[in-house]
């Protein structure tokens, strides 16, 4: 009985220490001006190393945005992208991307505005990526906010240019079958076998996949056929590569 | 935008992601309170070893002279029956200023029967 007495006693203690400090923070001066004593210190010893639980929801956003927003006037972008998540203040994340690309820094730009949920950015930035030939950026934006044509784009851009593994992933998400069939054959005439695999896998282009697997045979990639051979679901090849080669 | 298509499940998604991110931050900081726990209770740990350590030896070295001193009586206690005869001249010679007590002298020392 005397711990739950204690405990009950302490809570109000608590709590009352607790509604002071708001006070203190809230009413006995401006905001400002103690945020402003405080947040060099807090800076100092790092936002993983604070610990603000025993402010009031609002006053530890607060102190968090001011955080933010230092941190992102000293250039320390990281720091100021995890205050403003702890906050959830989508505006100062996006406004932390824009820095991210003004230092070139493409992909964290375009993470930090997924976060900030900014689909107008990430549409921009998306676009600019694919005219600067950034195949990679330029897909992680369109991913983001569902921009088909964008993706198609990306896609195109990739099967001319021969860059197999954007191109695969780009229409994989698509799940353009056509596109796919196209990128296997392409990926064929260069002798890369095991994306022709995926890509005629995923179109579930049973003739080209034998076709492949008779290549390969020639080849003398023996595995990778049956590989092939099992996924064209070729009984009778699968079966003759084990009788014989194996 | 218009030429966006699927955007309608884009606002919850990325109020998921946003919140999959607070909570990765979150304990990204917890973790690291952890570790500074723990390695601050290591080198606690290994501070006190080396205390205990320490201990051990001083009290070793204390030990060692005790040991010494006690050893002769030891075994001398050990050896009590058999080799009482032969103890006495011992005793005798570890404490020849301190006096003989009655009970240590055997009775015949104390007469002279001649010669037998």
């Amino acid at each position: 009985m005397e711990t739950i007495s204690d405990n009950l006693a302490l809570k109000k203690v608590i709590s009352g220490i607790v509604q002071e400090n708001d006070k203190f923070f809230n009413t006995q001066k401006g905001n400002n001006e103690v945020f402003s004593k405080l947040i060099p210190v807090l800076l100092q010893k790092g936002i993983d190393n604070i610990n603000l639980s025993m402010f009031s929801d609002s006053t530890r956003t607060e102190i968090l945005n001011a955080l933010g927003e230092e941190c992102l006037r000293k250039g320390n972008f990281s720091d100021a992208v995890k205050s403003f998540i702890l906050t959830g203040n989508r505006k100062s994340l996006s406004e932390v991307a824009q820095n991210y690309e003004k230092q070139a820094m493409i992909t964290e730009a375009i993470e930090t505005y997924k976060i900030a949920n900014d689909q107008e950015q990430l549409l921009r930035i998306g676009n600019k990526c694919l005219e600067n030939g950034h195949f990679s950026d330029a897909l992680k934006s369109f991913k983001v906010i569902n921009y088909v044509d964008g993706l198609k784009k990306v896609g195109e851009e990739c099967l001319d240019k021969g860059k197999w593994d954007y191109a695969f992933e780009v229409f994989s998400t698509l799940g353009d079958k056509n596109r796919l069939k196209e990128l296997g054959n392409k990926c064929l005439a260069d002798r890369q076998f095991s994306y022709a695999a995926k890509a005629y896998k995923l179109a579930e282009d049973n003739e080209s996949l034998n076709r492949l697997g008779e290549l390969c045979i020639k080849e003398g990639f023996v595995t990778t056929a049956l590989d092939i051979y099992t996924i064209a679901g070729n009984a009778i090849m699968v079966e003759f590569i084990k009788e014989n080669f194996k | 935008m218009a030429e966006t298509i699927g955007l309608q499940n884009n606002t919850q998604c990325n109020d998921t992601y946003l919140l999959e991110k607070r909570y990765e931050v979150l304990l990204d900081i917890n973790n690291k309170k952890l570790f500074k726990e723990i390695n601050d209770l290591k080198q606690e740990i290994s501070r006190l070893g080396n205390e205990i350590d320490s201990i051990k030896q001083s009290q070793k070295s204390q030990r060692i002279p005790v040991q010494q001193v006690h050893e002769p009586s030891q075994f001398v206690q050990q050896n009590t029956q058999p080799q009482n005869f032969q103890q006495q001249p011992v005793q005798n010679q570890q404490r020849p200023q301190q006096g003989v007590a009655p009970e240590e002298v055997s009775l015949d020392k104390y007469f002279y029967f001649g010669r037998k």
